[in-house]
């Protein structure tokens, strides 16, 4: 081997390690860290499924069929007040939106009459229109709205849509109708 | 070369912002209250300090063909690291602060030190280096940050402390926005640069 190739190899190999030790040094922190942001995740959704039903004491996660990973997915809460009668149910669904997924939070009451609040989690909606969807006029209006008449108002529906945001709002309705119907299916 | 000296050059002569004008981005983007400031300049500190003990120790065994992609594979590791740590443990923090977490691997401050001081001095010297510009950015960056914060808001509150409170609120939004970091900064800079030419023509 001649002398500049030895170089080259010395090189690499120097690189190669402090690489090496990066990963280790990223793999120690990234453990503990996620696990602690896991928790933060779990905090935040309690404390909206709280504030859309203020009356809950606890609530009870409803799983779906395990997956190939023997993972259970949380297909929507209970909410269980005091003495634990179900008051309503909760949920978190996703419903692609105009720039990208929508993550909306909703409840509904025990009897699928009323749609006990919404609020709008994670969204990549054009801002100052589709991002409307996060504000309080378009959100206040869920609050006590009739599970018959949870569409558009162009659509028969009691609820306004934004101007010029017609794709975000309605991909807001439709989240919560596929999920209240499809909680109204599974406890039927 | 003494260490208190060292220490001191870095929040006055070579003070990032204000002395070598390195790193203006976060402190134009971010210094919208103090708290925030803070919270940049700590980011900052902890991976100064890491990145230049860590050059420094190797310094020795760093071929100089490719220093530079070494030394961004430590800074970034160094980055990771505090970007994972605030997420989990102060996310609100790291709501605020955002993409400038990341960004602080491009951070010409922490290359500039590494390539300029850490790769020619040894580990104490590199360390004292590091302490003395963390500490001159983390002073103008909570200068700017106050006094965006009390001109816009007319109060400084920092991690839920009420520090400073005006009689009157001057409530100037302008101050709190972009345009406001660029007319503090600014005003800031002409007065250091004045009061350094008179000295200078004083022949100090």
């Amino acid at each position: 081997m001649s002398e500049s190739n030895k170089d080259t190899v010395v090189v690499i190999g120097k690189l190669v390690l402090i690489s090496v030790i990066a990963a280790l040094l990223l793999a120690i922190t990234y453990i503990p860290t996620q696990a602690q942001l896991e928790r933060n995740i779990m905090a935040a959704q309690e404390a909206i499924l709280g504030e859309l039903v203020p009356g809950a004491e606890n609530f009870d996660p409803v799983e779906g069929p395990a997956n190939v990973d023997g993972e259970r997915e949380i297909l929507y809460y209970r909410a269980l007040d005091g003495s634990g009668n179900i008051i309503g149910y909760a949920f978190f669904q996703q419903q692609t939106g105009y720039g990208g997924p929508i993550m909306v939070a909703g409840a509904v009451d025990a009897s699928f009459s009323t749609v006990l609040g919404m609020d709008v989690l994670r969204h990549e909606e054009t801002p100052g229109l589709g991002a409307r969807i996060t504000t309080p006029a378009f959100q206040n209006q869920f609050d006590g709205a009739p599970v018959q008449q949870l569409a558009l108002r162009s659509g028969g529906g009691s609820i306004d849509s934004i101007t010029g945001a017609t794709v975000s709002a309605q991909a807001v309705v439709t989240a919560l109708n596929t999920k209240i119907n499809q909680i109204k299916t599974a406890e039927a | 070369m003494d260490a208190f000296s060292e220490f001191i050059r870095g929040i006055t002569r070579d003070n990032p912002i204000l002395g070598l004008v390195l790193g203006l981005c976060p402190a134009l983007a971010v210094t919208t209250s103090v708290e925030n400031a803070i919270g940049m300049s700590v980011a900052t500190a902890f991976v100064l300090v890491c990145s230049n003990v860590f050059i420094s120790t190797l310094r020795k065994q760093i071929p100089s063909a490719v220093r530079l992609p070494i030394f961004i594979i430590i800074i970034a590791t160094f980055v990771s690291i505090i970007r994972m740590v605030m997420e989990a443990y102060v996310p609100s923090m790291h709501a605020a602060l955002g993409i400038f977490i990341p960004l602080i691997v491009v951070n010409c401050i922490i290359i500039g030190r590494a390539e300029a001081y850490a790769s020619k001095n040894n580990v104490f010297f590199s360390f004292v280096d590091a302490l003395g510009i963390a500490a001159g950015f983390l002073l103008v960056l909570v200068l700017i940050g106050g006094i965006r914060e009390i001109l816009g808001t007319g109060q400084i509150v920092a991690f839920g402390y009420t520090l400073l409170s005006l009689p009157i609120n001057p409530a100037v939004t302008t101050m709190i926005m972009p345009p406001g970091a660029f007319l503090t900064i600014g005003i800031i800079m002409a007065v250091v640069n004045y009061q350094r030419a008179k000295k200078r023509a004083k022949g100090g």
